[in-house]
């Protein structure tokens, strides 16, 4: 194959570099995206537990309160 | 929330995985390498599939938005989020997948061809509904607001859809076309064997994430309940 047939040589064009970039940008976005949502359900999760800890802090308190009233109020008509 | 994963979900998670990795073999193995615009024609399959999940996403999100608007029952509001927020994502990568392609096909990043310019309206439209539900604190009036602007938000979308069959435009018609538009191509059946493979993956892949994701609503759900709860 001489100099000119290479020069006229019709094929597809070197392109790899905008395929790689395509792909990288693909799988780098939804990957990404899959940490994104691990990562706020990990938080969720902690902080969901975290209300409902204050939350039965909150009844056990409040349950406290009410059986102090009670018993005061008991030991008042008692009196 | 549930708060053990579901097994379905785990069975499922391990598919996605697998269709992913089998269509990316034959995107890069089985599919032939195309005659003029070389290897960056490869992008286009994965393109397509984001696009479509977009529009999926899209679709889903009406559909939740109109139930909502029908029972008034808060769990289509967090269906509907989930929906918005997978197809913000993909339909981001398909247009940013699409200018890279464009660069050596079109010679331009970027041009403001009508198919260009409405997908591109579409997803501002729905970027903007995800960051405008942040600015109302009653979940009510959030999910009255999100069912209503889904649902006019998916206008944009058959718009995008027939915008490159209906008017002049550089962007090849890929389905139904036949190849037309400035880069497009006559798809051999191992190129269209690709592009369909990659599409089915793409909607399991969404049903995936979508499952998740409406989890993952459930459970922010719960918290801001148990927050309001103790705020009391």
């Amino acid at each position: 194959m001489n100099l000119f047939s290479i020069l006229l040589q019709e094929g597809p064009a070197e392109t790899t570099n905008y395929m790689i970039l395509g792909y990288t940008v693909i799988f780098g976005v939804l990957a990404i995206y899959l940490i994104s949502l691990y990562v706020r359900n990990r938080n969720l999760k902690h902080e969901a537990d975290l209300l409902e800890q204050l939350e039965q802090e909150d009844e056990a308190r409040e349950q406290a309160i009410s059986a102090g009233t009670t018993s005061t109020s008991s030991m008042q008509n008692a009196n | 929330m549930e708060a053990q994963k579901p097994k379905a979900l785990t069975v499922l998670d391990i598919i996605s995985v697998l269709l992913v990795a089998a269509a990316a073999v034959m995107v890069f193995f089985y599919a032939p390498l195309e005659a003029v615009m070389g290897q960056v024609q490869r992008v286009f399959y994965f393109h397509i599939a984001n696009a479509w999940v977009g529009m999926l996403g899209f679709g889903v999100a009406a559909i939740a938005g109109i139930a909502y608007l029908r029972t008034g029952n808060l769990k289509w509001d967090v269906r509907g989020v989930a929906a918005v927020e997978i197809s913000v994502v993909f339909f981001f990568v398909a247009i940013v997948s699409g200018s890279i392609w464009a660069r050596p096909a079109w010679n331009t990043w970027w041009i403001w061809d009508v198919r260009l310019t409405s997908a591109a309206i579409a997803e501002l439209i729905f970027a903007a509904y995800l960051l405008l539900r942040q600015g109302i604190e009653d979940p009510e009036r959030r999910a009255r607001f999100g069912a209503v602007y889904t649902i006019l938000g998916f206008i944009s979308v058959p718009i995008t859809f027939v915008s490159i069959r209906l008017l002049q435009t550089i962007h090849p018609v890929v389905i139904g076309g036949g190849g037309g538009g400035e880069g497009g191509f006559a798809m051999t059946p191992p190129m269209l064997q690709t592009m369909f493979f990659s599409l089915f993956t793409f909607s399991i892949l969404f049903i995936d994430l979508y499952w998740h994701r409406v989890r993952l609503g459930n459970l922010s759900s719960k918290v801001e309940q148990l927050r309001l709860k103790l705020a009391r």
